[in-house]
Formats: structure tokens, sequence, C-alpha cells
């Protein structure tokens, strides 16, 4: 379960350029709750998710998940239970490691000691159990440098690590925007899926309201740092793009101005 | 011949520093000048303990003299946030009083002293004294490289590896890269003084100024050993390949120097253009294309 309460995030505070980022933003997730987000560009979504996984601390506020006050620990402490898949699927794997040795680095925080061999001959077997379902032929080719395969390959293999242990909290901030429609398809998928399967609290950032209104449970829309639109429950599962651009007219008294949200949510 | 066994053997003893700075320049991708400092450090400590009549001791001190320095380095890029260039610069300089007092002046001989081949020497022939000192020197070259292919397989290992890839992710992937960092540059300045330590008592006598100018010398062997290995390789090749390039420096140079191509003192000027235009071999390849060079450079375009 998350619990955030009056988060706070203002760049450059006290020059002309101060940006408040994050307004005074609460959110609670349940456990295993698998939440869209949308908003247009700079409403402070892949902010939201800086504050939760750590990158900087925020002004006021507090992040608590699984009823622990996270607001104060570092980012590498907090990847412990909380994993993150960003649009560049350069972000998420070392180049020059071998697909098994990738994977082996997200196996190991939880499983292994420091000092004992990565890559066992089971650790193969399991590694490759887990590439096979994928698809792509990547179980065959495990002593490739990860750097050498495509962007969807990566961001599947990126998939796999952050859930191969299943983290606390699941951050997906336009995981699939980098790929080809095909790929992104097949990527969301392969997300639904293993969310499923482990009952993994989740949130995705999208710009396409389809798959936003379709994936998950819940649907919230961010403006300016704020939340202005929380659907879920019967109230969503009736709720089409067309709506969803009807509601929010009526709910701020003005136009959605995004482009690129209306370009990617018919 | 003599020259040749003795090139191999000094290849050796400077083997360690082609893995230290192998460490830091390709497999952490930190550009780390506490080289020249951590070398002098070895000299120092081994030095002053093989004329106190503690060699062994002498290099297990070396090692942790350099570990030493390079966790400083590694302190000053971490916590203190100092561009890894000037960090290491700041641990060099600063070691230089520090190596001086170590070795109570500017230089001492250890003619007299007892090595810690010595023992070894004593129970052969006098023949022999070039073969022991050949299989100590291989010797501890073969423990360093084992270890250290061992060591970067472990998890620990491949987190290290991993941070000098993408260091993002692994901090994404809940491990502390400010511990990974400091580990490697204590485990590859350690290497670096251990190089140190071994030649002082090698040479018979231990010197302040030996170690100026010898990140060039290690940034040398590790390019020389991959233009022979054909490319940056999987890291166990990459290791023996750093020990084959130091060898092959060291030849290279009694070569020139046998057919009188250059004498001993232009020998900096030449490791520094030969590093420089290799090191430029990439960029110089995106401007022209269809330059044909040599695959290692192609494959880290
Ligand atoms: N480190 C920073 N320093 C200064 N301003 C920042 C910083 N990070 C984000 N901002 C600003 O905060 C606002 C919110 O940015 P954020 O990246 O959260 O937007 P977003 O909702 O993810 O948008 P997009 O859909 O384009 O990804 C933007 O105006 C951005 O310029
Ligand atoms: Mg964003």
């Amino acid at each position: 379960m998350l619990e955030i309460t009056g988060l706070q995030k203002t760049f450059l505070k006290g020059t002309p350029n101060e940006h408040h980022a994050l307004q005074n933003l609460s959110l609670t997730l349940p456990d295993g709750q698998f939440v869209t987000i949308i908003g247009s560009n700079g409403a402070g979504k892949s902010t939201l998710f800086n504050a939760i996984a750590g990158s900087f601390s925020c002004d006021a506020g507090q992040i608590v998940l699984d009823g622990r006050n996270i607001t104060r620990m570092p980012e590498y402490r907090r990847a412990r239970t909380i994993s993150r898949i960003f649009q560049n699927p350069l972000m998420g794997t070392a180049p020059n490691l071998t697909i098994e040795e990738n994977l082996a680095l997200s196996y190991a925080r939880s499983t292994k000691k420091l000092f004992s061999r990565a890559v066992t001959r089971k650790d193969t077997d399991y590694f490759r159990s887990l590439l096979a379902p994928l698809g792509m032929g990547l179980e065959d080719r495990m002593k490739t440098r990860i750097g050498l395969l495509s962007g969807g390959q990566r961001q599947a293999v990126t998939l796999l690590m952050c859930t191969m242990v299943p983290p606390r909290l699941l951050l997906l901030d336009e995981h699939t925007a980098a790929l080809d429609p095909v790929t992104a398809e097949k990527i969301l998928k392969l997300t639904a899926k293993i969310v499923a399967e482990h009952r993994i609290t989740t949130m995705m950032i999208t710009h396409n309201i389809k798959d936003a209104l379709q994936l998950g449970d819940r649907t919230i829309m961010l403006e300016q740092g704020r939340i202005v639109l929380d659907l879920s429950g019967e109230q969503r599962a009736q709720m089409d793009v067309a709506g969803l651009l009807q509601l929010y007219r009526r709910e701020s008294g003005k136009e959605l101005d995004n482009d690129r949200m209306l370009l990617t949510g018919e | 011949m003599g020259f040749l066994t003795d090139s191999i053997l000094l290849g050796l003893q400077y083997a360690m520093l082609a893995l230290g700075v192998y460490i830091t320049f390709r497999v952490l991708n930190i550009p780390d000048l506490t080289v020249d400092g951590s070398f002098t450090f070895g000299i120092a400590v081994s030095g002053a303990l093989t004329a106190a009549g503690h060699p062994v001791l002498g290099l297990l001190l070396a090692i942790a003299a350099g570990a030493g320095a390079g966790l400083i380095t590694g302190f000053l890029q971490t916590f203190a946030g100092i561009h890894p260039i000037v960090a290491g610069i700041l641990t060099m300089t600063g070691l230089y009083t520090i190596n001086i007092t170590v070795l109570g002046g500017p230089n001492i001989s250890l003619i007299d002293s007892d090595k810690f081949f010595t023992a070894a020497q004593g129970l052969l022939p006098y023949e022999y004294r070039t073969v022991v000192r050949m299989a100590f020197a291989l010797l501890i070259v073969a423990v360093a490289v084992l270890l250290l292919a061992l060591f970067f397989k472990t998890s620990y290992g491949l987190s290290i590896r991993a941070t000098g890839d993408n260091e993002d992710m692994v901090r994404a992937s809940s491990i502390n890269t400010t511990a990974t960092k400091l580990t490697a540059l204590a485990i590859a300045n350690g290497l670096v003084a251990l190089s140190g330590g071994v030649i002082a008592q090698f040479q018979g006598f231990a010197d302040i100024n030996s170690g100026s100018g010898l990140i060039v010398v290690g940034l040398a062997s590790v390019i020389i050993g991959e233009v022979l290995f054909g490319g940056r390789r999987p890291l166990t090749v990459g290791l023996i390949s750093a020990v084959v390039g130091s060898v092959a420096y060291r030849l290279i140079i009694a070569l020139a120097l046998q057919i009188n191509i250059l004498n001993a003192n232009s020998l900096k000027l030449i490791s520094a253009v030969i590093v420089g235009i290799t090191l430029a071999v990439p960029a110089i390849q995106k401007k022209f294309p269809n330059l044909k060079l040599r695959r290692g450079g192609q494959k880290n375009a």
C-alpha cells in the first residue's frame, strides 16, 4: 500500500523560473492496484515518479510504502522495493554486460550473497525459462551483450529484470513510447500479464488515453502538479476517450489543450 | 637474448599497473590519475619495510597503502563531489609528501637487504637467479589475474562492472554505487602499488620519482593489449590482454632502444603520442567513416 500525503516540489526556488511541479499532492494506492496516469507535457507525472523513487527530496509531504515512511530514504535503498522503467530503452540495462549478467544483477538483489558466483548453471536455466515466453528468441542468446539488442528487446529484458523479484511498487514512465506500435503492444500485454500474475501495485504513465482506460483498474489525470481527475470502478468502465475529454471540460471549465494526448487517444 | 628476458620480466612487474589502469579506465570508466602517486606509495612502503628486514610484509602493506590512496580518491569523487580527474591529481600530489616521509629521503638502496625472492634464490645455483625472478613475477601476476577474474564474476563484481556501464541502472537495482566505485578504486590502486612494491625489490632500490608519468604507461599497455587481442573483449580476456600489453610495451621499447631508433629520453613523448593517437581512433572514424582502421576502435565508436 502506497500513501502519499501533501507532496510538494518546487524547482528553481527563488528564481524567476520558479516552478511548482508538485502542489500538495495526495494519493493512496491499495495493495495490488494498477493505476494509469495521464496528463499533458510538463504536468508533473515524471516528477511524481522521481519523488516516489527518491531521485530528489521533496520540499514537504510524506511518502509511506507498506507502513514504512520512506520520505528521506536514499534512492538506492528504496530501489529494494520500488522498480522503475523509463521511456528510453537504453536506461534499464547495462549495454556491455550480457543478457544473463544483466538478469543476474537484478536477481541478486534479494536472493544472493555478495561474493558468491553471480551466474550459476541453475540461474541460467531459470533466466531461460523467463525469456522463452517473450517469443523473441532471447533464451538462445544468453551470452550476447545487451547493447546489441533492439529497443523493444531491451525493454522486454528490463521488464523482466524489474519484476523477477516482484517489487512492492512498479513505476512505468511511458515505457512503450519509444517502441514501434507492434512491439509497444507486445510489451504492454507482457506488462499486464506480469503485473496480474504477481499482483504488483503499479503506476503507469502513458499519453495514450485508450491504453490508460483499458489497462489497470484506476486512471488519474495530473495537471500542474495536481490530480484533476480520478476515475475507477463503474465510472471508468463506461468511459471512452470522448467522454473523458467532456468530463475534463466540465470539471475544469476549459478545453484539454493537449495535442499529444488527443493525437494518440483516438 | 638478454634484453628479451629482461623486457618480459619488466613487463610482468608492470603488469599489475596495467591491471589497475584497466579496472579504472575500462571497467569503471573513470580516468584515475591517482596511479602515479599510488605506484610510488607502493615503492616507498615496500622499500622502507625491505630495508627494515620485512620484504613480504612490505608487499602486503604496499597493497594496503595503494588501496588506501584509492579510497581517498574515491571519497573525493563521491562524498566530496570533486571531478574524478581533479580528485586523482589531489591524491597524487598529496602522496608525494607522504612518500618521501615513508621512505625517509628521495631514495634508498636495497642492494644489501633481503628481498621477498632472496631465500628462493639462495636455494638454487647463481645461474638460476633470472629464472627464480621470472617465476615469482609470473606467479604474482597469475594470482592477481585469477583473483580478479573470479571476483568480477561474483554478484558484487558484476555490480562494479555495471556501475561503469550504466550507473543509473545500478542505483535503480538497489546497489550503492558509491560503495562499488570506492571498492574498484581501492582494488585498482592496490594493484598499482603492488606493482611499485615488487619493482622496488627487484631493482634493488626505491626512488621517489619512479611513478611520474606512469598513468600513460598503464594506458599504453591496456591499449596495446587490446590491439593485440582484436579490440575490447570480455573481462577475463581483457585482464589477460592488459598483462600481455604490458609485456609487449616493454618489448617494443627495448627493441626500439636496441636498434637505436630512439634514446631513453624520448620514451615518454613516444608513449604519450601512441596513447593519444589510439584514443583518438574512435573519433577519427566517426569523422571519416570510410577510413579503415583497427577493429577495436570501430566496436566502441
Ligand atoms: N530537475 C528539474 N529542474 C527544473 N525543472 C524541472 C526539473 N524536472 C522537471 N522540471 C519541470 O517540472 C515540470 C514537470 O515535469 P515532468 O517531467 O514531471 O513532466 P511530465 O508530466 O512527465 O511531462 P511529459 O509528458 O512531457 O513527460 C516541467 O515544467 C519541467 O520543466
Ligand atoms: Mg515525463
